[in-house]
């Protein structure tokens, strides 16, 4: 190329070619970063080979060259910056609009100082630029580059911030503006608002140390999560927890830490204090627990300890109570804690489990109940049994059968009674014998002995009554065919969902249910359940095998009879309560049905009406139309309607009037 | 140490006979007298006279005599009070009235339903078991307000139309408890007032209570004197009488002399006892004042009788 009397160089005219494209381009004359813009790759490579200098001192030379050579023209704008024209260029090349870097920096710190009404952070300055001008082509490091320079040439202020002496909090403020108005007061960064939260934490805890009398606890990652969360609620969506642990863990380290480190190797936790704070100020580590996990842990097994034996929610919560040690910190309630702790956790990508330390050992009335003890889960199974054991001999209320067997007028059922007692007991007794080695070893000799006592003195007591009686029923009755009667068998089992469809045409808050469940409530124990032989689970589809426990079919007739029948029907019922006791099978009362004295006829055929079993409808009809006495064949077309169960025949057989 | 047993002999057990006096049977015909729909009635008299032995003995011959197939056929209920004071009295003569049925009386009904509703109940239950006398005894120990509450039950089952006649059988004040309630003393049918036994009744008593009277002779002198004996220190009272005899069985049956019995005999047994009687009462007079006051009181009261007897 020449210039009409010279000859460029390849580099020179590179650049002259560049000028010229920028020209066409934007129309505007152009700085020496724009000319280096307008360089491609190749361009560029061959003018760093040719040349040792820096790119933009190479082109700056170059300029000054070709304005020598006549080639090109430098206009000047403020503070000394040269734009480039080319002489070939049309007239109308306008200068370009743009301020320097330090300028542009600069208006954008006075910007943010205007928005935030005080003096601001390089960060806060980048963050503004980053929101608002998003198509400029100015990085954060430039920014900061500028910033630091402007400082040095006073036209910004620096601020440091005194009592806080953090890392990267030095503001910045335009010159010409007065500090004391432009000080920040307010935290205006995550950081400083996580140690407040953690130095609040702590002075909390100080404050309390002569009342508790007790060192206070170093402050733990989640405690602090917390009180961030809690103070600053936008800090939820904005920090996230790692950010959090990055955050605390960058105030305890440096030259200056706000926080010294609490690492406990043994729980694997880590904790917090400010630092300065002493060890000999601060709980011995073994109290300090890092999770919610570990504190059910250790009351789980301070219950255990306590009670002996496998323990529920309610006893972990009493170990919880009052115990700062163990507070709970998370919104999560004991229970959902105990059931999380107690699932194996994953502790490998290929799906390897570990059991945590609390094992669910099983359930007594709907509780859970739960060990600390993993390695010995037979063990507290045992206990727990044992415990089983005691709730089922309290639910017998033998004690109570024991003298309901007295109130039974007629010595056959007095006989029955004392016998079926009897084999409830040595139900009882044979698993205490199963039990007795484990309560031995595990000191709970004392309640062992107890329950003992008090089943043996209940058994020999059902013997006696059952012994006195024999005599007396064996003149009138075949003794030995009725001793092979198996006296509960026949107890028909109804539903939640049975129960209220039976109870609804009497009872109106059954028919207020909107759960069929909660008529388990609504009866409190008026009527006698018993275990569902067919019970899987309580979240079955199917709910004759959802249902942990059966209504016995005869108690709730008896019990919806006294309450909601007519007089005769109260009357049928508090006779079959009082004869019956448990006894179901039908075929223990057909022998009083031959009995001469119209009295205990009666009597039988009160007990048959709320009775379920096979022969009971024809005895029935036939009593109704044969017994000489009047009354007992009325009192067996009575108990006909009940023996059906509908619903309608329960209501015209409680509402029957004479 | 050696201690010595004593040498008991246990006494053999009695199947007791009863004897139905002139006055029983009458007694018990001037009850079923009124029984028709239902009516109320009052045995009074002393004590051991003989008022209880009725009322179980109609009971008893009604049970006996009782067939199903007889639509007329019914029962009788004989119930013994406690005392019941005052205070919610009606309920609780009533629950008193459950017991002795052989019913248990629901505390939950106890507490929830009114008196009238337990009368109900009960007549229901009377119905059903074909009861339709109760004797009420020791009807003297209950409140007024607890025979408001046997009143009640007999207007409620004559209200369902069940015919029930309750008996009030007692001493003490009874009766003028009875006769100071209109409402109770106009429904009352029949008062039969139980007097002591007359010598001969005496006599047609211990020859059934045991066999070495049934074969004294009640002509011959000291066979009179014997029964005479007899009736003089029991006052003419079976209650008085059926203890006696028991002593005397006792020592009859270690009797081995051979000897006839006299009423020197007799007197033995009596005086012996009434010995004992004398040493107790001077025991409590001397060593604790109110038993003097308390003796003296009833000395009183057995002397005026003894003057009204006569």
């Amino acid at each position: 190329m020449t210039s009409g009397t010279k000859t460029l160089n390849p580099c020179h005219e590179i650049v002259f070619a560049a000028l010229e494209k920028f020209h066409s381009n934007s129309g505007r004359a152009a700085a020496v970063r724009d000319v280096i813009a307008m360089l491609d790759e190749s361009e560029t490579t061959l003018i760093r080979q040719t040349y040792s200098k820096k790119l933009a001192a190479v082109v700056s030379s170059i300029m000054v060259l070709l304005k020598a050579k006549g080639l090109i023209d430098v206009r000047r704008a403020g503070e000394g910056r040269c734009f480039y024209v080319s002489n070939r260029s049309p007239g109308n090349i306008e200068i370009s609009d743009v301020s320097s870097n330090r300028q542009t920096v600069l208006s954008f710190v006075k910007e943010a100082v205007r928005h935030h009404g005080r003096a601001v952070r390089a960060e806060e300055v980048w963050n503004w630029v980053a929101d608002r001008y998003s198509g400029e082509k100015i990085s954060r490091h430039l920014i900061t580059r500028n910033i630091i320079s402007l400082a040095q040439t006073h036209d910004l202020k620096r601020l440091e911030i005194s009592g806080r002496g953090f890392r990267g909090n030095t503001f910045y403020l335009p010159a010409g503006l007065p500090d004391e108005e432009y000080i920040p007061a307010d935290e205006s960064n995550w950081l400083e608002r996580i140690a407040a939260c953690v130095r609040t934490i702590w002075e909390r805890r100080s404050s309390r140390v002569a009342v508790d009398e007790c060192r206070p606890l170093p402050v733990t990652t989640g405690e602090v999560r917390c009180e961030l969360y809690e103070t600053y609620p936008e800090a939820v969506e904005q920090v996230a927890a790692k950010r959090i642990i990055n955050s605390l863990l960058y105030l305890s380290a440096g030259e200056q830490p706000f926080l010294r480190k609490i690492s406990n190797s043994e729980r694997s936790s880590v904790s917090w204090v400010p630092a300065g704070v002493a060890d000999t100020e601060i709980a011995p580590p073994e109290y300090v627990y890092g999770s919610d996990a570990e504190r059910i842990e250790e009351a789980t097994r301070k219950a255990e300890r306590l009670y002996k034996r496998p323990v529920n929610r309610q006893e972990v919560e009493t170990q919880i109570e009052g115990n700062e040690f163990l507070e709970i910190k998370s919104i999560s309630g004991v229970a959902r804690l105990l059931s999380d702790a107690a699932k194996p956790m994953v502790i490998n990508k290929l799906g390897g489990k570990a059991v945590r330390k609390i094992s669910y050992v099983g359930s007594i009335n709907g509780k859970a109940y739960y060990t600390a003890d993993t390695i010995n889960l037979g063990r507290a199974r045992q206990l727990l049994d044992f415990e089983r054991l005691k709730s089922d001999w309290e639910k017998m209320t033998i004690v109570e059968s024991l003298a309901g067997v007295r109130k039974s007028s007629l010595p056959l059922m007095q006989w029955g009674q004392s016998r079926l007692i009897e084999s409830q007991i040595d139900g009882i007794e044979t698993r205490l014998k199963t039990l007795r080695t484990i309560c031995e070893k595990e000191d709970r000799k004392g309640e062992f002995a107890i329950l003992e006592q008090n089943v043996g003195f209940a058994a020999g007591i059902a013997h006696s009554y059952k012994n006195d009686l024999r005599k007396s029923v064996a003149q009138k009755y075949d003794l030995e065919y009725l001793s092979e009667i198996e006296l509960s068998e026949g107890a028909v089992g109804l539903i939640p969902a049975e129960t209220v469809k039976v109870l609804q045409p009497f009872y109106p808050m059954a028919r207020r249910l909107t759960k069929e469940y909660k008529i388990v409530t609504l009866l409190d124990g008026a009527v006698r359940r018993f275990p569902n032989p067919k019970f899987t689970s309580r979240f079955s589809k199917n709910p004759h095998t959802a249902a942990e426990y059966l209504y016995d079919r005869t108690a709730l007739l008896i019990y919806t009879a006294i309450h909601w029948g007519n007089r005769f029907a109260r009357l049928q019922a508090v006779t079959a309560r009082q004869e019956l006791g448990q006894i179901r099978n039908p075929n223990f009362i057909f022998p009083l049905l031959k009995d001469p004295d119209f009295t205990v006829r009666l009597k039988a055929v009160a007990c048959l009406a709320f009775l379920a079993g096979d022969g009971i409808a024809s005895t029935l009809k036939e009593i109704s139309q044969t017994d000489i006495e009047p009354n007992v064949r009325l009192a067996a077309e009575w108990s006909e309607l009940l023996l059906e169960g509908k619903p309608e025949n329960l209501q015209q057989a409680f509402k029957l009037s004479r | 140490m050696n201690i010595e047993l004593l040498e008991i002999e246990y006494p053999e057990p009695v199947t007791r006979k009863i004897y139905m006096s002139k006055l029983m049977k009458e007694a018990s015909s001037r009850t079923m007298s009124i029984h028709k729909a239902g009516a109320m009635g009052v045995y009074t008299g002393e004590a051991g006279v003989g008022k209880t032995t009725t009322a179980r003995e109609i009971c008893r011959s009604l049970e006996a005599k009782f067939k199903s197939e007889n639509p007329k056929a019914f029962l009788g209920l004989h119930l013994q009070f406690g005392r019941i004071d005052q205070g919610n009295g009606a309920k609780r003569a009533l629950r008193s009235v459950y017991a002795a049925s052989g019913l248990l009386l629901d505390e939950y009904d106890y507490d929830r339903l009114p008196s009238e509703e337990l009368a109900a109940e009960l007549v229901e239950h009377f119905r059903t078991h074909r009861i339709q006398v109760l004797f009420a005894d020791e009807a003297g120990l209950i409140s007024p307000e607890a025979i408001g509450g046997l009143v009640t039950l007999h207007d409620v089952a004559q209200y369902n139309g069940w015919p029930l006649t309750i008996i009030f059988i007692g001493m003490d004040d009874l009766a003028i408890k009875l006769r100071r309630r209109p409402q109770v003393n106009r429904r009352l049918k029949e008062w039969i007032y139980f007097k002591h036994y007359n010598l001969e009744d005496t006599i047609s008593l211990l020859r059934v209570m045991h066999p070495y009277f049934d074969g004294l002779d009640e002509t011959a002198k000291e066979g009179r004197t014997q029964f005479e004996f007899i009736h003089k220190i029991t006052h003419g009272l079976p209650g008085n009488m059926i203890p006696f005899i028991d002593r005397f069985d006792y020592r009859y049956q270690k009797r081995k002399d051979g000897k006839d019995i006299t009423v020197g005999f007799l007197e033995g047994i009596h005086f012996v006892t009434q010995e004992s009687i004398k040493q107790s009462v001077n025991l409590s007079r001397h060593v604790y004042s109110d038993g003097e006051r308390n003796e003296k009181s009833i000395e009183k009261k057995q002397s005026k009788k003894e003057k009204q007897k006569v």
